[in-house]
Parts: C-alpha cells; sequence; structure tokens
C-alpha cells in the first residue's frame, strides 16, 4: 500500500484527533488572514487619510510657509496655481490634484453675551475638482456640495452638533486673513460630512475656495496643492523631486512627498515591518500548537509505531507517514481557515471594522480612522496558506524523526 | 534722649516724604490721564506694523466718548468696513461679512487686534487711579525730557498688565515712554511716544507712539494720529450696537 494511502487512512481513522489538529491550523490561518488584512487596511487608512486631508502625498507650499506654519502666515500663499496645476496633473504619476487653504478660526457661540467660541478649521477647495479628490460618495452624509462664489459650507457632523445646528443653520467664523488683518463670514450649512477621523470631524468644515479668498483676502491664490500619485507608475518620493525641478513660480515653493511632511507618515513603512513581526510572532504561537499536537499524536500511536516498523517499515518510511498526515491535515486546515478569514476580512473591508473606534479615538495626528476597512492582499492570503503549510511541515518534521528512530521493542515495551 | 528725638524727627520726615511723593504721583496720573480725556473726539489715523514678514499699514476713523466709550472703523481697502465698539465697558467686533456681530471677553482679548496691539490694550480707558497703585521711583530723561519716573501696580485682576512703569513729563504731563509687566515681573511690552502736538485750545496730545511687544521678536507697531478733532458734536446712537451695521 502506499504510504499516502495509509496516511489518508489514519486521518481518517482518528477523527477526533485529525480535526482537532485541523482546527488549530484553521483557527491560525483564519487568525493570521484577519490579522494581516486588519493591518493592511490600518495602513492603507493611514495612508488615505493623510493624502486626502493633511499632507496629499506630495504637497506643494510655500516654504516660508511651512517655516512659518506655527505662526499660522496666511499671506504667504502661491499665486498664479492654476499654471502650476497644469504642470502637476502632466505628470504620469498624478491621478489627483487639490488647491486649497486651509484656515484655522473661531466659531462664537451662545449669543452676544457670550464669551464661548469654538475652534474650527475651515478649508477652501473647489468643489468641482474635490470630487476626484476627496472621497464624497462615502463623506457626504446629509445635502450637497456648496456651489462656487456661494457662502455655504458643508460642516463636519460632530462639529455642527458642538456648534448645535443643522441643516440651513448658519454659523460665523473669525480668522486670520491674508491681509494679515482679521475677517469674519458667516457661512449657510448646505451639507453634512462624516470624517475618518473624528478629531478632524468635530472641527472641519469645507466652503468655496474663491470664497475662501474672498474672505481670508487671497485673491487668485491657495495656501496649498495636495496631489494623489499612482504608486504603481512612481513613488510619492520620485513625483515630489521631478514636480520640484518642474515647478516654477514667484515665490519660493517646497515640494514635499507625504513622509518628508509628517514624521508619523515616515512611520509607515516601519510600521508595515512591526505588523510583519507581530504576524510571524503570532504564527510562531499557532506552530506551538501544531507541534504539540502532532507530538502527542506520536506518543498516543507508539504502539502503532512499533507493529509498524515489525513489519518492516523503514524510519525513512516512517516519517513520511507522519508528515504526510500532518500535510493534509494542515492543507485541508489552512484552507478552511484562510477561506474564514478571507470571508471575514472581505465582509468587514465592505463594511468597516468599528470595534475599536474608541480606542482609536485621538490618532487623527497619524491619520488612522476609527473605521478600519480590513484588505486582502496577497500576503495575507496566498502567503499565509504557504506560510502555514511550511511551519506545519517543520513542526511535523522533528517529531517525526523521532518516531522513527524508536525500535519497535522499545515502542511496543512502551506502549 | 536727644538721639531717640533724631531717630523720630527722621522716621516721621521719611513718611511725610514718602506720603508726598505717593500723592504726588497719583496726581501726576490723575492729570495725565484729564489731559488725554475728551468729552468727545474723532481722528482719523493709521497703524503700521513691522514684524519678519514686512510691514503692515492699516488707516482708520475713530470717535470716542470720555474715557470709556469709542469706535473705530478701519478704512483700507483690506479692511474696510470692519469696526471695533466699546460701550459699557464691553468690546465688540463687526466685519461686513458677518451676521454676527462678535463680543469679546476675557482671554479673547489678548489676541492680536493689530501688530503689537492688543485688544485689551485699548480697552484700559484712562481711568487709572481706579485700578493701580501708583508710586514715584525716580526721575529720568526720556528723549530729553525730565520725566518722573511711576510704578503702578494693578489692584484688581482685571486689567491686562498687573505692573506698569510710566516715564510722564514733568513739563506737561504727557505720557513719555511704558512698560508693561506680566505678574511674573517680566516685560511684555514697551510703549514709546514719539510725537506730541499741540492743539486748538493748547492742549496737548499724543499723536504718534510705538509699541513694541517684546514676545514677538523683531515686531513693532506705530500708531498715527492723521486728523485730530476735538469735542465734535456726536450722536449719542454712535456709541450702539445698533451704529455697527
Amino acid at each position: 500500500m502506499k504510504i499516502y494511502k495509509i496516511a489518508l487512512r489514519n486521518i481518517a481513522r482518528n477523527k477526533r484527533r485529525s480535526l482537532l489538529s485541523g482546527t488549530a491550523i484553521a483557527i491560525a490561518g483564519f487568525a493570521i488572514v484577519f490579522l494581516f488584512g486588519f493591518l493592511a487596511g490600518m495602513t492603507k487608512d493611514m495612508e488615505q487619510n493623510l493624502w486626502t486631508y493633511m499632507t496629499g502625498a506630495v504637497r506643494v507650499r510655500h516654504s516660508d510657509f511651512d517655516k512659518y506654519e506655527r505662526l499660522n502666515p496666511m499671506h504667504l500663499a502661491i499665486p498664479d496655481y492654476e499654471s502650476l496645476l497644469e504642470t502637476i496633473e502632466a505628470d504620469p504619476a498624478v491621478t489627483a490634484a487639490s488647491p486649497r487653504i486651509n484656515f484655522p478660526g473661531r466659531v462664537p457661540i451662545g449669543g452676544i453675551g457670550s464669551d464661548e467660541k469654538v475652534n474650527v478649521m475651515g478649508m477652501g477647495v473647489d468643489f468641482v475638482r474635490e470630487a476626484s479628490y476627496q472621497d464624497y460618495g462615502r463623506t457626504l452624509v446629509e445635502g450637497c456640495l456648496p456651489e462656487a462664489g456661494t457662502r455655504e459650507a458643508v460642516i463636519g457632523r460632530a462639529l455642527a452638533e458642538k456648534l448645535g445646528i443643522g441643516m440651513g443653520g448658519k454659523f460665523t467664523v473669525l480668522s486670520q486673513s491674508g491681509s494679515r488683518g482679521s475677517n469674519a463670514f458667516t457661512f449657510t450649512v448646505v451639507g453634512m460630512i462624516s470624517l475618518p477621523m473624528p478629531g478632524l470631524e468635530k472641527v472641519m468644515f469645507q466652503v468655496p475656495l474663491d470664497t475662501a479668498q474672498r474672505f481670508l483676502w487671497l485673491p487668485g491664490q491657495v495656501q496649498e496643492i495636495l496631489i494623489k500619485v499612482n504608486e504603481k507608475v512612481d513613488s510619492p518620493k520620485a513625483v515630489a523631486a521631478r514636480l520640484g525641478e518642474l515647478l516654477s513660480s514667484d515665490v519660493p515653493l517646497n515640494v514635499w512627498d507625504y513622509k518628508e511632511i509628517n514624521g508619523m507618515a515616515a512611520m509607515i513603512d516601519l510600521a508595515v515591518k512591526i505588523y510583519d513581526i507581530i504576524g510571524i510572532i503570532f504564527f510562531l504561537l499557532a506552530s506551538t500548537v501544531i507541534i504539540n499536537t502532532t507530538i502527542m499524536v506520536i506518543f498516543e500511536r507508539m504502539k502503532e509505531i512499533g507493529t509498524l516498523g515489525a513489519m518492516g517499515m523503514t524510519g525513512r518510511q516512517l516519517v513520511k507517514l507522519f508528515f504526510l498526515e500532518a500535510l493534509f491535515i494542515s492543507i485541508v486546515g489552512a484552507l478552511v481557515g484562510i477561506a474564514f478569514g478571507i470571508a471575514l476580512t472581505g465582509y468587514l473591508g465592505v463594511v468597516g471594522f468599528d470595534a475599536m473606534a474608541k480606542a482609536m479615538e485621538g490618532m487623527d495626528n497619524m491619520g488612522i480612522g476609527t473605521v478600519i476597512y480590513p484588505v486582502l492582499n496577497f500576503k495575507s492570503t496566498v502567503m499565509v496558506f504557504i506560510y502555514s503549510l511550511a511551519v506545519t511541515a517543520l513542526a511535523t518534521w522533528w517529531p517525526s524523526r523521532r518516531a522513527a528512530k524508536i525500535t519497535p521493542v522499545e515502542a511496543l515495551r512502551h506502549a | 534722649m536727644k538721639l531717640k528725638r533724631i531717630i523720630t524727627v527722621l522716621i516721621g520726615l521719611a513718611i511725610l516724604t514718602t506720603s508726598a511723593s505717593a500723592q504726588s504721583a497719583e496726581e501726576i496720573i490723575q492729570k495725565m490721564d484729564e489731559l488725554q480725556t475728551f468729552d468727545t473726539m474723532y481722528n482719523e489715523g493709521t497703524m503700521i506694523t513691522e514684524d519678519r514678514f514686512g510691514e503692515k499699514r492699516s488707516t482708520y476713523k475713530a470717535w470716542s466718548r470720555g474715557s470709556q466709550d469709542f469706535l473705530i472703523e478701519f478704512t483700507n481697502v483690506e479692511e474696510r468696513g470692519q469696526k471695533i465698539l466699546r460701550v459699557d465697558e464691553e468690546l465688540y467686533l463687526f466685519y461686513p461679512d458677518a451676521e454676527d456681530i462678535i463680543p469679546m471677553h476675557g482671554a479673547a482679548l489678548k489676541q492680536s487686534m493689530f501688530g503689537d496691539i492688543s485688544y485689551e490694550d485699548i480697552t484700559e480707558g484712562r481711568n487709572t487711579l481706579d485700578k493701580y497703585d501708583v508710586e514715584m521711583i525716580n526721575s529720568e530723561i526720556v528723549d530729553g525730557e525730565d520725566c518722573w519716573v511711576i510704578e503702578m501696580i494693578a489692584t484688581s485682576r482685571d486689567v491686562p498688565y498687573p505692573k506698569q512703569v510710566v516715564k510722564v513729563g514733568k513739563k506737561d504731563y504727557v505720557l513719555r515712554e511704558a512698560e508693561y509687566y506680566a505678574r511674573s515681573g517680566r516685560l511684555l511690552k514697551i510703549v514709546d511716544v514719539i510725537k506730541v502736538e499741540t492743539f486748538g485750545d493748547g492742549r496737548l496730545m499724543i499723536t504718534e507712539m510705538v509699541m513694541e511687544d517684546q514676545l514677538r521678536r523683531g515686531s513693532s507697531t506705530r500708531m498715527r494720529i492723521d486728523k485730530l478733532e476735538i469735542d465734535p458734536r456726536l450722536d449719542d446712537d454712535l456709541f450702539s450696537l445698533r451704529s455697527l451695521y
């Protein structure tokens, strides 16, 4: 009889034992698929949030604005940005560009006798262009986007609650202007946005770019241009270097990629490595279950080993037998676990995973949102399957070799 | 016995001298306040701030009534129509594009109104003796003018600066220089009077001064009165919220 047939028969004969081993492998596979999917989702989410709301993949700014950012030097803006946009959008790696003005402000609440003011962060954007930059399909939860030239605004749902206003409500923002004075504007809420980062949602509102330019006394100017790039075509770093040479303006420009801008973004690479290490540690822990099960199986089956040895089976054949048994169980266990992992990760990838929402709050600076959408990729599926088999094979090898070295007499005496 | 009498006389003299100086300091401050306070006044002026980013210039029209109420309206193109009203010890901001009037209280008053000048700098009024204990320190020549140096320590927390040192001209009772300190003793701002002019009724008026915020390195703000009208007829409604719209 062929050894693989004996192995299959043994698996079928010891259903409980096989089920236990297979389940351990399935659970490990399932957990690792989900863990890698979750971590990949978190990394992607972090990158997306940074690119969309904070730094872009590449950001263009007046170089002195970066230097004096803490003083909020609104007047250090970029003139004639339209011509810069033409150059930017001609780059093959650029997928979208967003000219913007960010302006911190204060909104008085409680009427004329109150001194209560709410800190807000305004963003002037070209909504026609911005629709291809921000995912309004997902974030705009009520109403519509403002029309250019109006004093309409979309406002973070949490900020609206804080200000005590709803759709059609009005709020007045006091801010520093580009003329280095101050100005205040009253805006009408026409839409509500729900942002992935709750800290941002509590402060952010968006208004038409031309209105912001008028409000802040920045005619024809923007504070920054954020750029998204297709990393398959080129890296943000390479695009920043290329645009840095191509873009010319009347003011000195900083063209930086997001890792240069945000220290936390630079941590993404490190985070990915750490996540991989966490995954490996998790896998090693799971493999101890496999090793334990296999050793248990071998000690349970000493009598059988002795009998097989007495019947003339060689040590090599014994190793092969136990190895194949473990391998078959691993293949089935890993496939089942990975299938379940793919199903759950895929489902959460669509509906989002918010069980850790509370813990994630306050991580806005890192760009991490409260709802994570796990992502399935080659590493979290195919590689997990291969790892499962490799670890199981290695885990089986040592106890199988031990079993093979036992003489029939010794085996029968132990039994 | 003789020595004891001498000591008593010396102590008595010292007390008398101190009380005479304190009273004198109060009188000086009172006189200084009176000279700079008018029943009504209208002026047009320019504020120029210079800092690391260059020069920023704003022009304004201002109306005032007594030592407390005033209305400032900016006239330069960037801030045209913006108004600051102080009435009933409250400060309000009006912006042409805002539907709400913005009241300024508490910590908000510490914000910059223009360059080195904060909102609280313009809210202090001139009833100095109600809020400060004053003491004569010494005399000093400031820009060629012999001045009294008077230290003022706030008696309430309701003032922008807990301590001020003012230098007042002995000849004309006009402020020539002022230093504003934090509670910790840190020097916050310095005011330097550049120009004093005599007007119709012979009264002296500061028409140009420079304020330097010591926490804003390399920054200074110059305030200059270009046109002044003393005791014009002003509508009572001018110092009301209604006048802002």
